[in-house]
């Protein structure tokens, strides 16, 4: 990061209009912003009105870590030569263990993060954070994903009666 | 306070509650439990009228209830909750809070100020966002408290089923009884092929043909490998039909052709069965039965086979009318592949067969019956299933083929295999040839692009037992034969040594093909009629035996990719201790990835 001053600074701006500094490399990760900044590249200055200011600063978060450890494994092989294959899974899995430190979040930051991922389309924190939403719902039954994501039951008992009744063997727990 | 607003923050309290549960530990960590707070609240809001005191008190009731010992976490939430919604008692709430969380804020909420001007390009990043850091952990424990209602849990469609795209099988059952929107999505027919093509599905072995007393049941098992679970799919269908081939087709299961007992027989005499010419097909993910076309000739134990139906196929072109040539082209140009001339027949059956699940005027029922509709004869890839062999009415032994065509529904006969390869035993697609393979220990392929039949010389292997079937698989692009034989030492046949279960493989070269032996099964080969199903990268295999007066099951894989190809056992639950011993010679098996 200490080439930072040299580079490009961005400036995101949240719906609620607070502003954050990002270099080129760390907003390039979201690639709703990449493509805009290859449309014009004097755009210094980009309000994201669908995001708010807390989870912005998460996303930006995120992709400052992925980018730190994506330079970090560059420098390294830059200097061997060629990676070495356990520096290589360490780091890796240093970085998994970020994201699933970073997923400790309730259902609601999380819905919101899914969101965000998807308008700014950054590909390896939407894949994470749907993933964490799918672990959420395995293994669960109807009423305990109900409770989770705080969803009404708008289906009949006779409805729900009716989908169990077609695949029931879905829904054994045992034979 | 009235007694409106003492119903507000009842709700507030009941979701709050359990948001809480999925909080961050580290803002849960700076929450300091205050137990005794919330009771005093209400109790200090719960003013003489009747009507608040009752809830107020139904509040109570149910805050002591919900309070779990080891957890005293979620009742200081409540306490987190009650000031934004009641604006009357914010601050006595906040006087509550622990001091550090306020001092936190205060800070925070500072450090935020000189962010908001814009002149900090001075600031590196790291520094610039260590701020950011601090305030959102402030921030965050802000937003603990619901401004608004509580929204639930919503998010566009589109992502939604992203999420529910990566769920396995059981949990997508559950997901679908959770509420109308998802039971929308989940049995949309663009889901099921998004979820057909996706990583979250896991392999399931479909387990058909078991018999209870001497009956057929009609019952399918399936073994979830991922979960090591067998389930029981109880169904009619397949009641008293036997000796049918099933195939994994996509994500449905078909099951062609067998003999059932025909009505008002003499039982026991040849006479007796009839042999069917019908294929069902079975779609788990639905649960929905339907009828593909019927076969040209009755058949039971067809060796079967599955294979896309490419535009190169000109086993086809000399056949098709005018009228197929045209859907072709349509197909081909991802244009509404379903035609009203082949379609209508066939959601009339199933439309029947729907009507037994759901009312009709059932409102989204039948939306999702109309969609189920369309999933069984919409825009699949075009798919063929090639049949030969078999036996027919009279229990005579079939050389006749045929072929289907999933695009429209219709079989077509082609060249049979040439009579001295003598009689199919056992096939599989590998590549753009079907592989047969005899009794007489020939192989031959059929080309599916050309519509012809090739001898393909082999090496002759050692031989085989013949009470054991053989069977030959495809993995990707390698085929291999599963097939019992005694064990050598050096080079020559050793009766007195056992018999082993091989795994051999097709090596084919300009210099000849041969057949070289790959792996052996560790068990000693104890079914005659031992099933192997196979993916991309793994053999299962159900052996299903009788043995000290217990029908045993046993599944096992073996991978294909990694070198040494070991056998390992995929199951140790055992679902066949009650079925009937006869099972074991009529089962079949399939493989879905679901």
């Amino acid at each position: 990061m200490a080439r930072s001053s040299t580079e490009n600074m961005i400036t995101l701006m949240s719906s609620d209009g607070e502003e954050f500094m990002v270099t080129e490399k760390v907003a390039r990760e979201c690639t709703t912003i990449r493509n805009m900044l290859e449309d014009d590249c004097v755009i210094t200055n980009i309000p994201l009105p669908n995001v708010t200011s807390d989870i912005l600063s998460m996303v930006i978060e995120y992709c400052m870590e992925h980018v730190a450890a994506a330079e970090k494994a560059a420098a390294e092989t830059a200097e061997k030569g060629s990676s070495s294959a356990p520096a290589a899974a360490k780091a890796n899995k240093d970085l998994e263990e970020w994201d699933k430190a970073f997923m400790n979040v309730d259902v609601y930051t999380l819905c919101d993060l899914i969101l965000a991922a998807n308008y700014l389309n950054v590909s390896g924190l939407l894949d994470l954070t749907i993933q964490t939403a799918a672990n959420l719902i395995k293994g669960k039954s109807p009423e305990q994903i109900r409770k989770t994501f705080h969803i009404q039951n708008d289906l009949s008992l006779e409805e729900e009666e009716k989908i169990r009744s077609q695949t029931p063997w879905a829904f054994e727990k045992s034979e | 306070m009235d007694s409106i607003s003492i119903a507000t923050l009842t709700r507030s309290n009941s979701s709050s509650r359990t948001s809480l549960l999925f909080n961050d530990p580290r803002t849960e960590i700076e929450i300091i439990p205050n137990d005794g707070s919330l009771n005093r609240d209400m109790e200090s809001l719960s003013v003489s009228n009747p009507t608040s005191k009752s809830s107020g008190n139904k509040l109570k009731k149910r805050s002591t209830s919900e309070k779990k010992p080891t957890d005293p976490k979620p009742s200081s939430s409540r306490c987190l909750s009650l000031p934004v919604r009641s604006n009357g008692c914010r601050v006595c709430a906040c006087d509550e809070l622990d001091s550090s969380i306020k001092t936190r804020l205060v800070t925070s909420m500072e450090q935020s100020v000189p962010q908001k001007s814009g002149s900090v390009v001075e600031t590196t990043t790291i520094e610039c966002f260590s701020y950011r850091k601090n305030f959102r952990k402030g921030k965050r424990l802000i937003q603990e408290r619901p401004l608004s209602p509580e929204p639930g849990f919503s998010l566009p469609d589109d992502v939604l089923e992203l999420i529910l795209v990566r769920l396995p099988l059981s949990s997508l059952m559950a997901a679908r009884c959770v509420c109308k929107k998802w039971l929308v999505l989940t049995t949309s027919q663009q889901f099921i092929q998004l979820r057909s093509n996706s990583l979250g599905n896991t392999p399931w072995l479909f387990l058909l043909g078991v018999m209870r007393d001497e009956s057929h049941t009609g019952d399918i098992h399936a073994l979830d490998i991922s979960s090591d679970r067998w389930h029981c799919i109880k169904s009619d269908r397949l009641q008293g039909r036997f000796l049918y081939s099933t195939l994994s087709v996509g994500s449905d299961l078909y099951i062609v052709g067998g003999c059932s007992s025909a009505p008002n027989s003499i039982p026991n005499s040849p006479l007796s069965l009839k042999t069917d010419k019908t294929v069902l097909v079975f779609s788990p993910l639905t649960g929905v039965w339907r009828k593909a076309a019927s076969m040209r000739v009755a058949r039971s134990r067809p060796v079967i086979g599955v294979f896309e139906i490419t535009p190169d196929c000109t086993i086809f072109h000399n056949r098709v009318d005018r009228h197929d040539q045209k859907r072709q082209t349509k197909a081909r140009l991802g244009l509404g592949a379903v035609s009203d001339v082949y379609d209508d027949p066939h959601q009339l059956s199933l439309r029947l067969s729907l009507r037994d699940a759901f009312d009709e005027d059932d409102g989204i029922l039948s939306d999702i019956s109309k969609n189920l509709n369309k999933i069984c004869t919409g825009t699949m890839p075009r798919l063929g299933l090639i049949v030969i062999g078999g036996h027919g009415c009279w229990e005579e032994p079939l050389d006749s083929g045929e072929i289907y065509d999933s695009l429209n529904d219709k079989w077509i006969d082609i060249v049979g295999l040439p009579a001295d390869f003598g009689l199919p035993c056992t096939g599989t697609v590998c590549g753009r040839k079907f592989y047969v393979y005899t009794e007489s220990d020939k192989l031959a392929a059929y080309d599916l692009d050309l519509g012809f039949w090739v001898g393909i010389q082999t090496n002759r292997p050692a031989p085989r037992l013949r009470e054991y079937n053989p069977k030959i698989i495809s993995c990707g692009i390698r085929l291999f034969m599963l097939c019992v034989s005694w064990c050598e030492r050096d080079g020559q046949v050793n009766r007195r040594e056992k018999a082993v279960r091989k795994v051999l493989e097709l090596e084919m070269s300009t210099a000849g093909n041969k057949w070289t032996e790959v792996s052996r099964h560790p068990d000693a080969p104890m079914d005659w009629c031992a099933a192997y199903v196979a993916d991309e990268e793994c053999i299962y295999g159900l052996e299903m035996f009788r043995i000290f007066g217990q029908v045993l099951d046993f599944v096992t894989a073996c991978h294909v990719g990694n070198g040494d190809m070991r056998w390992s056992r995929v199951s140790r639950k055992q679902m066949a201790h009650e079925v009937d011993p006869l099972s074991c010679t009529v089962k079949s098996l399939a493989l879905l990835h679901l």
